[in-house]
């Protein structure tokens, strides 16, 4: 094992860490604009997009420089290419009525493909510098040095600041293009800048997590962070804290796990070789981090979502019990078979609901009798009371038929709260009876 | 039938030769009129007269192929802090992750200027005119939580924080509750005792005569524009409403067609 504060000090291991994590951070910023764009997908053709110019880039330098003008002129070269590719969208889309997301398939797959028949033309002439050119498709953060940390640190504080600069036009820009126009915000010139910064975040991110995956950390981060909150500033700092865990989980991950192999391999003839490679481990735990916000969020995610369905359902059955006991027999005790009868559920779960009444003090159990405690008809009558008012409202305010009026009423009974019933009470005049000459029972009494 | 502008010495919006192209082909053609300052105007069309266009053409959204437009005197690139838009409810995405004051606060990033952010005296300000339209309550709820009604008064807020003199509005009564639409005729009122003009985008005929000062009807071309007492008669209303306009229409879309290259126009006489 390897101590966490080594990550950042350790000379071999501190590039890559904290390279990856500023530039997940940055990623992740410019991804919740694009998020909340709609535009996912730019992000994605914007990445494939730098491809040619990388290979270009490669084969330039290896045939005519030095190898130190290398990440420089990647960087370059994928910047260049990258704005291709947007100017490339924009114009199918302007002269060629290509719509939006054909044009963005369409730049993807062919920049994508032209950077790969360079890279298979280079292929057996310049073996060693195919191999880098191989790199930029999943990344390789393990080869970054210190003076990428400086390189990507500067372009990440560049974006980060610009971002901090315009929040209030990103914001608008974002959400009614036409009114800030209308304000005279200078609409295209911050569209402009955003896809700038797009390119950037993009150009940087292909160095650790590739080409191929650099768009799932534009989007993974934002989408989570959007599942923990309804304010965008908000939204920017979960997922740029989402971006930066990412970064350093995946950095921590693969070296934790090379060393693990490397371990328990030692001295094994044949035994499994191989490593978990970094940019890969980044986008899986960005992934990982999404999936379990998606169903885990407490307000948006899917399983709370089902949890307060199914404690509704649960209170719903429990009420209409309560009913069933009111109805048979207020005041005296109840067979528990005729309960039972009277339901479609099954014995268990009545035989469930039961017993939490009980716990709840609604209702008292002796042998196979059933009563319901003082406050149990308190709350049952209360639960008439809800339904016989809501058929009122429904017949004289709304004009329904009186026969139609109880299978909503079964329903909204469960669902109206104080303030409604108060306000149903005084728009129908505290009414005694209920469209079918059944009487209301009072608040607060049996 | 011609009315002939009553003479106005400053008007609010002096439109002359207006012509607006999608591509090339006209979706408004040649408008002239003048707005006197201070009234209510409606703006009233069939689906796909060139309304929700004419604002956006005012409001210097959509560039015309022709014709001047001025707003009280001036054009609208200096004129942006005195008017105000309130676009369509459904031309934006509710679920975006603001607030409704957020929202209001929208209204004054023009004002504010690069680099500049809503302090707490521009908070105030927004809850009051939350407070106009009776939605203060509601300041601190995400905008997504927000009924039809509420959407369009958060909106009119947005628009009344600008204290603009000219307020553009784009269907404020579509699919709204009696309560909005009771506050937005309030707030009409009281805009219009302060000197103010509104255009309003409008599609009840039935409301037209009540509502409304003036009334501009057009149907890609202007039919009329004038005093509502004056020109809001069932012949004109049938004019801009009626058959007559289909072979406009029709004439419309194989101008599109023909110089979108879809339609090979010079054997149409076949058919």
């Amino acid at each position: 094992m390897t101590a966490i504060y080594h990550y950042f000090t350790d000379p071999i291991l501190r590039a890559p860490t904290i390279g990856s994590m500023l530039m997940c951070l940055t990623a992740a910023l410019v991804g919740v604009l694009v998020f909340l764009r709609k535009r996912s997908l730019l992000g994605e053709t914007l990445s494939h997009a730098t491809y040619p110019g990388v290979t270009l880039a490669v084969v330039i330098v290896a045939t005519m420089l030095s190898e130190e003008w290398l990440a420089p002129f990647i960087l370059v070269g994928a910047f260049i290419s990258s704005l291709l590719g947007l100017f490339a969208v924009d114009a199918l889309k302007k002269y060629f009525n290509v719509r939006d997301d054909s044009a963005l398939c369409f730049v993807l797959a062919s920049f994508f493909g032209i950077g790969l028949t360079i890279a298979s033309r280079v292929q057996f002439s310049h073996p060693q510098e195919y191999r880098q050119i191989q790199s930029y498709l999943y990344g390789q953060a393990a080869t970054m040095t210190d003076f990428h940390i400086l390189l990507y640190g500067v372009l990440s504080i560049l974006v980060i600041a610009i971002g901090a600069l315009f929040y209030k036009e990103f914001k608008i820009t974002t959400f009614d293009a036409n009114y800030a126009k209308s304000l005279g915000i200078g609409v295209r010139l911050f569209d402009s800048l955003l896809f700038l910064l797009i390119v950037i975040s993009v150009v940087v991110g292909i160095k650790s997590v590739g080409v191929v995956l650099m768009s799932a950390m534009l989007i993974a981060p934002a989408a989570a962070a959007r599942q923990f909150s309804n304010r965008m500033s908000r939204i920017l700092l979960i997922a740029g804290i989402i971006g930066m865990v990412s970064g350093f989980l995946g950095n921590y991950l693969s070296n934790e796990f090379s060393i693990y192999l490397a371990e328990s391999n030692r001295g094994i003839q044949g035994g499994i070789r191989g490593s978990l490679p970094t940019g890969p481990s980044i986008v899986v735990v960005s992934g990982t981090i999404c999936f379990l916000s998606l169903l885990f969020a407490p307000e948006r995610g899917l399983i709370p979502r089902y949890i307060r369905i199914a404690f509704f359902r649960l209170r719903r059955l429990e009420e209409n019990l309560l009913k069933t006991v009111w109805r048979i027999n207020l005041d005296g005790e109840v067979e528990l078979s005729e309960i039972l009868s009277s339901h479609s559920r099954s014995k268990t779960s009545l035989q469930l609901c039961l017993w939490k009444l009980k716990w709840d003090g609604l209702v008292s159990k002796r042998g196979k009798k059933v009563a319901l405690t003082s406050k149990g008809r308190k709350k049952a009558s209360h639960i008439v009371r809800l339904h016989r008012l809501w058929e009122v409202y429904l017949v004289n305010s709304l004009g329904l038929g009186v026969e139609r009026v109880h299978r909503n009423a079964e329903e909204m009974e469960h669902i109206i709260t104080p303030d409604l019933e108060k306000k149903l009470t005084e728009l129908l005049e505290d009414p005694l009876e209920d469209p079918h000459k059944q009487p209301i029972p009072r608040n607060g009494g049996a | 039938m011609t009315f002939e502008p009553t003479s106005l010495e400053h008007p609010c919006l002096k439109v002359s030769q207006l012509t607006v192209n999608y591509d090339k082909t006209p979706v408004l053609w040649d408008l002239t009129l003048t707005i006197p300052k201070g009234v209510l105007v409606g703006i009233i069309g069939p689906n796909g007269a060139g309304k929700s266009t004419f604002l956006k053409t005012i409001l210097g959204l959509i560039k015309p192929i022709s014709g001047r437009i001025e707003i009280l005197g001036n054009s609208i690139r200096k004129n942006k802090k005195r008017v105000a838009y309130v676009p369509q409810r459904e031309s934006v995405d509710w679920d975006f992750p603001i607030t409704v004051l957020d929202l209001v606060l929208m209204g004054l990033y023009g004002k504010l200027g690069l680099c500049c952010y809503a302090g707490k005296r521009e908070r105030e300000q927004a809850l009051k005119v939350l407070a106009k339209v009776e939605m203060d309550s509601y300041a601190h709820r995400q905008i997504s939580q927000l009924s039809g009604g509420q959407q369009q008064r958060a909106f009119l807020a947005r628009a009344l924080i600008q204290d603009a003199d000219v307020y553009f509005m784009d269907e404020p009564f579509a699919g709204v509750d009696i309560t909005t639409s009771r506050i937005i005729l309030s707030i009409f009122h009281e805009l219009k005792t302060q000197g103010k003009t509104i255009f309003v985008v409008h599609h009840d005929l039935e409301t037209v005569k009540n509502t409304f000062d003036w009334v501009i009807m057009l149907n890609m071309r202007l039919v009329v524009c004038g005093e509502v007492a004056k020109v809001f008669t069932p012949e004109l209303v049938h004019r801009t409403f009626g058959k007559e306009n289909i072979l406009l229409d029709e004439a419309t879309r194989l101008s599109q067609e023909t110089f979108s290259g879809i339609s090979t126009n010079s054997h149409m006489t076949d058919q």
